[in-house]
């Protein structure tokens, strides 16, 4: 088999310099720098940069999530607190309010009973007064029926009744002298 | 959060990967696969049957010759070789590989790609800071275009091309570069002390001081060569020595049988272990480190002691 299209069929020595060879080399190289820094390297550290900028954004946002909620945790603990003594509060409230009220039924009841009490009182005084009169008007009565008697004659009740009386209310001077 | 949409901008979240995305993803890796399938073909196509053990350079495909005929020879003639074509391959192939790791980036759920390019970015970048210290923000991608360059230049020997790491006029040229910017870096520091730089420590040894100057890149640039082009040398002959056993020991069989070069198989393999990929990626390594321990040095005031 012979070498084949445009071959020369023709070798390098193994160690021979050529001028333009090497500037081929050297662009070949400077070549692959470009290259590699557009192609390789810039998106490369773009991704890596990118990725280090979303760490830290999630970073930023878990404290600003914990900030939050430690504030909120605050203030549910304030309003807890606020809460509970507002319970309190009302529960006193209600308790002196049920207080005052017992008193003031307590009250009302005593009153009540001493009222009841005068009336009765008043009452039995009325009774009495009622009974002594009843007990004046029998004794006129039964006096003038005596003397009737006594006399033996019929006493003209309204001629002397005022006679009796005046004795009685003389009686009752007397006693109270 | 805002985000820029460009084109090749790094999705938010890990979102199902696009059809485009998958897409351009088998697009760039076929056309990453495609220089170094054609190499071969080109390889297959061109390259004449060796008679005997030849140890020679690349092979001249043909020659350009610039119009100017005063010109020396030698700046006149540019022979293109399989040195430059498989570079072009080798860059072709580096073009798609990075498109290819870069396609469909993401801030999350990464692909395998993207861990690998990540990877690349990031010990690169390791690498340079490791050796050079703080403010060579540039040079990241230039040792990585090195470190990629060299090593996947030497790794052509694995698909059966020639490295183009193995001719001196290639890591020459690179050497060369390298010896511009290291006199570029020790400049920056003002001509003057640059120049006194070569009277130190006496100016008895300036003209021993000029040569190690010179001699910076002619090491590096022979270093890399020699162990390349030794190694493919060492397979050559390897590989004759063992066809010879070969046919020694089979000889007496039948037929083609005895024509079967049964010690060919295997141990080359193993030679190509070291000699290619062991070897190829070292000097890579090497190429670069140096190349940053140079320049670095060359910085006086990025020196800290």
């Amino acid at each position: 088999m012979t070498h084949l299209l445009f071959a020369e069929g023709k070798f390098l020595e193994v160690i021979s310099v050529n001028f333009w060879q090497m500037i081929i080399s050297i662009l070949n190289l400077v070549i692959l720098y470009f290259i590699l820094k557009k192609f390789l390297f810039k998106p490369v550290k773009r991704t890596l940069e990118k990725r280090r900028q979303q760490v830290d954004d999630l970073y930023g946002s878990a404290e600003t999530a914990k900030a939050e909620a430690e504030s909120a945790k605050e203030e549910y603990t304030a309003k807890l607190d606020r809460a509970d003594e507002s319970a309190r509060k009302i529960v006193s409230d209600a308790t002196r309010r049920a207080n005052e009220r017992a008193e003031e039924i307590v009250d009302e009841a005593k009153s009540e009973a001493d009222r009841l009490r005068r009336r009765a009182d008043e009452e039995i005084a009325q009774e009495k007064k009622k009974a002594l009169n009843e007990i004046k008007n029998d004794i006129s009565d039964i006096s003038v029926e005596i003397a009737e008697k006594v006399v033996g004659r019929e006493i003209r009740e309204e001629d002397h009744r005022e006679m009796i009386d005046a004795f009685i209310r003389d009686l009752e001077d007397g006693d109270r002298v | 959060m805002k985000t820029e949409p460009t084109k090749t901008d790094a999705r938010e979240t890990d979102a199902p990967i696009s059809r485009r995305d998958r897409f351009l993803t088998r697009l760039w890796l076929v056309l990453m696969l495609l220089p170094l399938v054609g190499g071969m073909l080109l390889n297959l196509v061109l390259t004449p049957p060796s008679e005997g053990i030849t140890v020679t350079g690349a092979q001249i495909y043909f020659t350009l010759s610039l119009p100017f005929e005063n010109l020396p020879a030698p700046i006149r003639d540019l022979p293109i070789t399989e040195s430059q074509v498989n570079s072009a391959l080798v860059l072709l192939f580096l073009f798609f590989f990075c498109l290819f790791l870069t396609q469909g980036l993401r801030t999350r759920g990464k692909s395998a790609r993207q861990v690998l390019a990540e990877f690349i970015v990031e010990k690169v970048e390791g690498f340079v800071s490791g050796t050079m210290g703080a403010g060579y923000d540039g040079f990241p991608p230039f040792v990585c275009a090195i470190l990629m360059l060299s090593a996947f230049s030497s790794l052509l020997s694995l698909l059966g091309l020639y490295p183009p790491t193995s001719d001196i006029n290639v890591v020459g040229g690179w050497a060369i570069l390298v010896f511009f910017m290291i006199t570029r870096y020790k400049l920056k520091a003002g001509f003057g002390s640059y120049v006194k730089g070569f009277l130190e420590p006496i100016p008895v040894l300036a003209p021993f001081n000029v040569l190690s100057e010179f001699s910076t890149p002619i090491s590096m640039a022979f270093r890399h060569f020699g162990n390349v082009m030794s190694g493919g040398v060492i397979a050559t002959l390897v590989y004759a020595g063992l066809a010879g056993l070969s046919t020694i020991v089979f000889g007496w069989l039948p037929g083609f049988l005895g024509e079967i070069p049964f010690f060919q198989i295997g141990l080359p393999a193993v030679l190509s272990v070291y000699f290619d990929l062991f070897s190829g990626c070292l000097q890579a390594f090497i190429f670069a480190m140096l190349t940053m321990l140079y320049i670095s040095l060359a910085a006086p005031e990025k020196e800290s002691a």
